[in-house]
């Protein structure tokens, strides 16, 4: 965040001069300064001790993970003590390793991105495969593509749409059609209009059927 | 003899196109003339479904504004109509589509205009003809002479291949109905053997207690025609072919209102009639119906061809639908008839505006467009509307029906649910990347920096579609109130005869068992 902080607003100007820039129209701004002034406050609700939240919504959910957490340890370790207390305790030990953190790492940014900038750029030239890996957000995107995205993209085109709906099911409704049109034609072939033909069948016809009695 | 409210909506359109047969138009000098009277014509022909639906009284489940006449009396043959929730939204939407279908070929009909017109309000006479007939009988002419007019439809005014599409769409569905004809008049006959008479009252062919083994079979030949129709996998190989090549009216109508036939005679005729039949081959049904949603998607997601890519989605919305109808539950049931006029509004706006894109280009390539955001921002939003509609997303109208449907779904089998949602997904993949690929990015081709944006026609067309999205996915209560006792009789119906049943078959068993001990 405070990479963000530094590059952005502090040190030189980085952008074409020509560029203008301005401060928040009114609108922006006061969105902006509400944030702000609730983001500074909004934490002081939960301070130990006067917990402002912590029964808000009881009895739908009540605050008991941390308690217990504590209580475990304490039974572990054999201590007398309440458990309220214990738990006070490892909060506010929390809140200042947490903010103690956070300085660290504001010091840090500080360090790197507004004395010593080319530290950033020594550190990615030593590292190179790590800040590919980090620029290109672990490459999550990207494996996405590949074993999801484009497999669906192609089976859905050359399987399912080309292979199968063109192919096979499309392939049986026109193969219907044409198997009605060949077997037609082959048919039609015995209406050549001959009567002589015609004739003679039906003297074969009759031949075979009298003969079929007959030798039975 | 008294014409009734629901005679007057099918006749209305066929003595309209019966006048545009009198005004001589060899040159084309009247083309204006006959579009705008068509536009009168199928407005009032809306007009009449509204009034349909003013009178109807939605607490009931009955058949509403019942006519009936004798046609053929000696095989119990009758001239019978009747509204229920369910067929009237569907009249509703088909008065609803027919006016914009109009307005979308407004400009892009040029040759025939008045062949053109005659045949598409013969047609919306046929669809409002299909849905009310409570006469087999009338119910098989309706649907075979709806077949004739969209032919032509397809055949003489869509794109290039429109003669293997035409043909193609009138045999597969014909080998269908055929099945369906031979079905119709074993019911009449095994009516005639248990009362003396022949009868093609669907609530009288309701009341029959047909063998398991008989169910089965004329189950069967009814689904396969309504298959086809809707269309089920693996029966759907007509519909890209038939869809592309139509005009966008014909493209409109087939996706908006045709299809729901299938859907609807499955609602209305294949399950209630032969309850056990549909209780045996639902779960199958509805494997079907999952393949199609998934299926669908995928081939949808890869098609270059905007239209084709809407065509193969309609393929797997209408997956949806069965699946809905396949749970036999409340939920499934109404989720599956809201989804139905649902995808008749936003797919029919789907081609509408495709159909625009093409008129203007000619092309319906995806690869051919790109970047039109910068050069029609209001067709722009008026696509993403629709889009968003058909996606499903909440406060439109797609997800209403997609939400009851896989509620309905997830009561009677959770793992159908599981693959249906998949579909969901894809919908959203197959068509936000098409409209990314159309829309948004830079102008790649210089034809399409001069194209027009929205005309006043294609306005009066696209507003309508986008405000009863928007009133269908905020107001759902509007279209679910009327058909909730209807649909309810329905499984009703579907419940008893199967608990009946099984009720039976164990008093047999037991009384078995009886005679054994003794």
């Amino acid at each position: 965040m405070f990479r963000l902080v530094f590059l952005t607003f502090h040190g030189e100007r980085r952008d074409a001069p020509s560029h203008h820039l301005h401060d928040a129209p009114p609108a922006m701004a006061l969105a902006l300064v509400v944030l702000a002034v609730g983001s500074v406050l909004a934490g002081y609700a939960g301070v130990p001790g006067h917990n402002a939240l912590g029964s808000w919504l009881e009895p739908s959910f009540t605050a008991r993970s941390v308690t217990t957490l504590a209580d475990a340890q304490v039974g572990v370790a054999g201590e007398a003590g309440g458990a309220g207390e214990a738990s006070e305790g490892l909060e506010v030990t929390l809140m200042v390793v947490s903010s103690i953190v956070a300085l660290l790492g504001i010091g840090l940014a500080f360090f790197i991105w507004l004395k010593r900038r080319e530290i950033a750029d020594k550190a990615a030239a030593t590292f190179p495969g790590v800040y590919r890996l980090l620029l290109n957000k672990y490459y999550v995107d990207e494996i996405y593509d590949a074993t999801i995205v484009e497999p669906i993209r192609i089976v859905s085109t050359e399987g399912l749409w080309r292979g199968i709906d063109v192919n096979v099911i499309d392939g049986a409704v026109n193969g219907t059609a044409s198997i009605v049109d060949g077997s037609s034609s082959l048919l039609r072939r015995l209406q050549s209009g001959s009567v002589r033909a015609y004739a003679g069948s039906l003297l074969i016809g009759v031949v075979l059927i009298l003969g079929y009695y007959l030798w039975r | 003899m008294a014409v009734g409210l629901l005679s007057i909506s099918w006749l209305l359109p066929v003595v309209g196109a019966l006048l545009l047969l009198f005004i001589g138009n060899a040159d084309g000098r009247r083309n204006g003339l006959i579009r705008w009277w068509t536009l009168i014509v199928s407005i009032a022909v809306f007009g009449v479904t509204l009034a349909m639906w003013a009178s109807f009284n939605p607490g009931s489940a009955e058949f509403q504004l019942v006519e009936r006449h004798p046609w053929i009396p000696s095989f119990g043959i009758d001239y019978y109509l009747g509204v229920d929730g369910i067929s009237l939204l569907l009249v509703v939407l088909t008065g609803f589509l027919t006016p914009i279908a109009v307005l979308s070929s407004w400009i892009g009909i040029e040759k025939k205009v008045k062949e053109f017109y005659i045949f598409l309000l013969l047609l919306e006479a046929a669809m409002i003809g299909v849905f009310l007939s409570l006469d087999l009988f009338l119910f098989y002419v309706f649907w075979d002479a709806m077949l004739v007019p969209m032919y032509f439809l397809i055949g003489i005014w869509g794109y290039d291949q429109r003669i293997y599409a035409a043909i193609k769409f009138m045999l597969y569905t014909m080998a269908g109905s055929v099945l369906m004809l031979i079905a119709i008049l074993g019911l009449a006959y095994l009516h005639n053997a248990a009362n003396g008479v022949y009868s093609f009252d669907l609530l009288k062919l309701y009341t029959l207690d047909i063998a398991p083994r008989t169910q089965f079979w004329f189950f069967l030949a009814f689904a396969v025609a309504f298959a086809i129709k809707v269309p089920l996998f693996p029966f759907h190989t007509w519909l890209p072919d038939a869809h592309v090549q139509a005009p966008t009216a014909g493209s409109v109508i087939l996706a908006g209102v045709l299809l729901k036939m299938g859907t609807y005679g499955l609602v209305r005729f294949a399950f209630p009639l032969f309850p056990l039949a549909a209780a045996y081959f639902a779960p199958w049904i509805a494997v079907l119906a999952v393949i199609g949603i998934i299926y669908g998607a995928l081939v949808a997601m890869v098609q270059p061809d905007m239209k084709k890519l809407v065509a193969y989605s309609s393929v797997s919305h209408l997956g949806f639908v069965v699946l809905g109808i396949c749970a036999m539950n409340v939920n499934g049931l109404q989720g599956a008839v809201y989804q139905m006029l649902a995808h008749g509004v936003s797919t029919g706006g789907l081609f509408l505006i495709v159909g625009m894109l093409s008129d203007r280009r000619h092309t319906r390539l995806i690869s051919e467009f790109g970047g039109l955001k910068a050069v029609m921002p209001r067709l722009t939003a008026a696509f993403m509307i629709i889009t968003l509609a058909s996606i499903g997303l909440p406060g439109l109208n797609g997800f209403i029906g997609e939400f009851l449907i896989m509620l309905g779904a997830f009561r009677w089998d959770p793992r159908y649910v599981v693959f249906a949602g998949v579909g969901v997904i894809l919908s959203a993949v197959y068509m936000l990347w098409m409209f990314q690929r159309v829309y948004y990015g830079k102008v790649t081709h210089g034809e399409n920096r001069t194209l027009p944006d929205l005309l006043p026609h294609e306005w009066s067309s696209v507003i309508p579609l986008c405000a009863i999205a928007l009133v269908m996915g905020v107001f759902p209560t509007l279209f679910l109130e009327p058909m909730e006792p209807a649909v309810t009789r329905v499984v009703e119906r579907l419940q008893n005869t199967q608990t009946l049943r099984v009720e039976r078959e164990r008093v047999e068993r037991t009384e078995r068992f009886e005679r054994f001990e003794r």
